[in-house]
């Protein structure tokens, strides 16, 4: 680890302001991700799971700005981008992040062709003359494993995983540093999902990219991250290198997404006690006093009820396991 | 997408017969359209008139196919002078939202606010009488209604995973909105478009019957209404006529409209 990370977040916060009634007066906010703080190096990836509404894609569509965050800073490069204006994202920063969407179908416009769709991002950004797009643009297409005489294709011709491959051709032809993928394969037939994976990991290391993955499908991240963070109502709850998150977590929030993991019982493997959370998680606009995750914390006292826990390191040495609760879970 | 689709071929048909007698009017007309033959006012059809006289003598079947000329003219500049302004005004508040939005929004309102008629009375005592001048009152009446259809779609569109991964690769906005979006919205302007068509035929004519529209002697089927209906029960044939063909030519295109709608509608799916 030397130099600076290639992506270092800090403090992210997003806000949307709650709107009703017939005047879309503000009445009050709803904090979809609230104070992630982590760093992220070259050719790595960071897994960060979740809940569905537990503030993951705001986090991706912060980081590559779709949204501006409300506070925090995003550093990327060397450079903050979190307040950065739109035309300078565009000249320094949109080529070297690129997104991969979850749902394939609507994330490929149905009106352009194959050839056209893989082909913009070097347009848009002036890469090579245009007669020589097409080697490269054919090129990509083959190492995603798509025929490029499949060019003039439109999306609707295409299968899911088809199409999935297709939006990582985009992402990856203007070689980008960072590839955010939110929940890429989670509208994928399981199958198909297996191939998405080994082709995005072949890829990583191949083209030294990093990927923050986003999945509420804990078998998947464990597949392919070297780091994980676990959101819960936008808060980090817990953050750990992949296998010692799954072997050693140390939150009650980790313990019950891994207890729902559906998994094969082998006899080396201890199945972690089945926890199965009561209750929906709570309404964002208005979250819980002291830890958010208290009012369906199978361990709660008091004290978690009163005081937000702070983010902290824990255990030994062990680098980068940081965790936010009072009464962490004993190995 | 093949299968059948009797509103839109049976419009199309419609309008194609009309469109073909209005483009044979520019070559040949079985009279000279202002030709009087002072002996045969008022007369019925016969082999030498097909749809009779009017009461200068004038053959009615020539001036329906020459007013058809000018039914397409006005329609399709007002319809494109709709589609233009409607479009770009709809695409803009759509895709910025916001008090943007807002904005033309509240002045859309406010055009939509007068009955078109009286609009189109405005732009006319403004601009003058006149077939342009017609169309172009028209053009503007119809603004309202397309930039609220283009809005909603820039609308929906906008937030679509396409569209953002067009942003996130750093596609400038203008780009996005006509290269990403505007293709996608495409089939429901045609709608909006051939249902607006029918409608400045009828505010052509309707126009043309008030003496507002266009001026004699350039033949409209609203003039020729206003001028035969005095003789209506002597001669019936030279109100009918361009009655009918008013009728005729409002009927097809709101077939073809629903038509379209039909065909759309299936292949919205893949989106």
């Amino acid at each position: 680890m030397s130099g600076p990370a290639l992506l270092e977040v800090s403090g992210l916060t997003k806000t949307f302001p709650v709107k009703t009634g017939l005047l879309q007066r503000a009445k009050g906010e709803l904090q979809a991700v609230t104070d992630v703080s982590f760093g992220l190096d070259r050719g790595r990836t960071l897994g960060v799971v979740g809940e569905s509404g537990s503030g993951k894609s705001t986090l991706a569509k912060c980081i590559v700005r779709l949204y501006p965050p409300t506070s925090g800073r995003i550093g990327f490069r060397g450079a903050d981008i979190a307040r950065m204006g739109e035309g300078m994202l565009r000249a320094r920063v949109r080529e070297h992040i690129q997104m991969i969407f979850q749902d394939p179908y609507s994330s490929l416009n149905p009106r352009h062709t194959l050839y056209s769709i893989v082909e913009e991002p070097l347009r848009v950004h002036r890469r090579l003359p245009a007669e020589e797009r097409g080697y490269l643009v054919d090129a990509v297409l083959e190492r995603v494993g798509l025929d490029p005489v499949l060019r003039t294709r439109r999306p609707h011709e295409f299968s899911g995983g088809q199409r999935q491959r297709i939006a990582i051709a985009r992402a990856l032809v203007l070689n980008p540093d960072l590839v955010i993928a939110d929940e890429p394969v989670s509208a994928l037939d399981v199958s198909i999902q297996a191939q998405i994976l080994t082709l995005m990991q072949d890829l990583q290391e191949e083209l030294g990219l990093a990927y923050i993955f986003i999945s509420h499908d804990l078998s998947v991240v464990r597949a392919i991250a070297d780091t994980v963070i676990v959101l819960y109502l936008g808060r980090v709850m817990e953050v750990a290198p992949a296998d010692r998150l799954f072997a050693c977590y140390a939150h009650p929030y980790t313990q019950a997404l891994l207890s729902a993991v559906p998994m094969v019982r082998t006899d080396e493997e201890e199945r972690p006690p089945r926890i199965i959370l009561a209750g929906d998680q709570p309404d964002a606009a208005n979250p819980p006093a002291g830890c958010v995750f208290h009012t369906r914390c199978p361990y709660a006292r008091n004290r978690c009820r009163n005081e937000v826990p702070s983010v902290r390191q824990i255990a030994d040495q062990t680098e980068g396991h940081r965790i936010a609760c009072h009464f962490p879970l004993s190995g | 997408m093949m299968r059948s689709n009797p509103n839109l071929s049976i419009g199309l048909a419609i309008v194609g017969l009309l469109a073909l007698l209005a483009l044979a009017s520019l070559v040949y007309t079985p009279h000279d359209i202002n030709e009087m033959h002072r002996e045969h006012r008022l007369e019925g059809p016969s082999s030498r008139f097909w749809l009779g006289t009017d009461n200068f003598g004038r053959d009615v079947f020539s001036r329906v196919m020459h007013g058809g000329r000018t039914a397409f003219f006005v329609g399709s500049t007002a319809v494109a002078i709709g589609l233009v302004v409607g479009t770009l005004i709809g695409a803009i508040a759509g895709y910025a939202g916001a008090w943007v939005d807002e904005a033309f929004m509240r002045v859309m309102d406010g055009l939509l606010a007068f009955p078109g008629l009286i609009m189109a009375l405005m732009v006319i005592a403004i601009a003058g009488p006149g077939t342009f001048n017609t169309a172009l009152a028209i053009g503007v009446m119809s603004v309202p209604t397309i930039s609220r259809i283009a809005r909603s779609g820039f609308i929906q569109l906008k937030s679509m995973d396409f569209v953002q991964a067009a942003r996130t690769i750093g596609v400038r906005p203008v780009a996005i909105m006509v290269r990403h979006i505007l293709p996608n919205v495409v089939s429901s302007l045609v709608v909006a478009a051939s249902v607006a068509f029918a409608a400045a035929i009828l505010s052509e004519a309707g126009l043309s019957y008030l003496g507002l529209g266009v001026q004699p002697p350039t033949p409209s089927w609203g003039r020729m209404l206003r001028e035969a209906q005095g003789h209506f029960l002597r001669s019936p044939w030279s109100t009918l006529a361009p009655g009918l063909a008013i009728t005729l030519m409002v009927l097809g295109f709101y077939m073809i409209s629903n038509g379209v709608r039909d065909a759309l509608d299936v292949r919205g799916h893949h989106l």
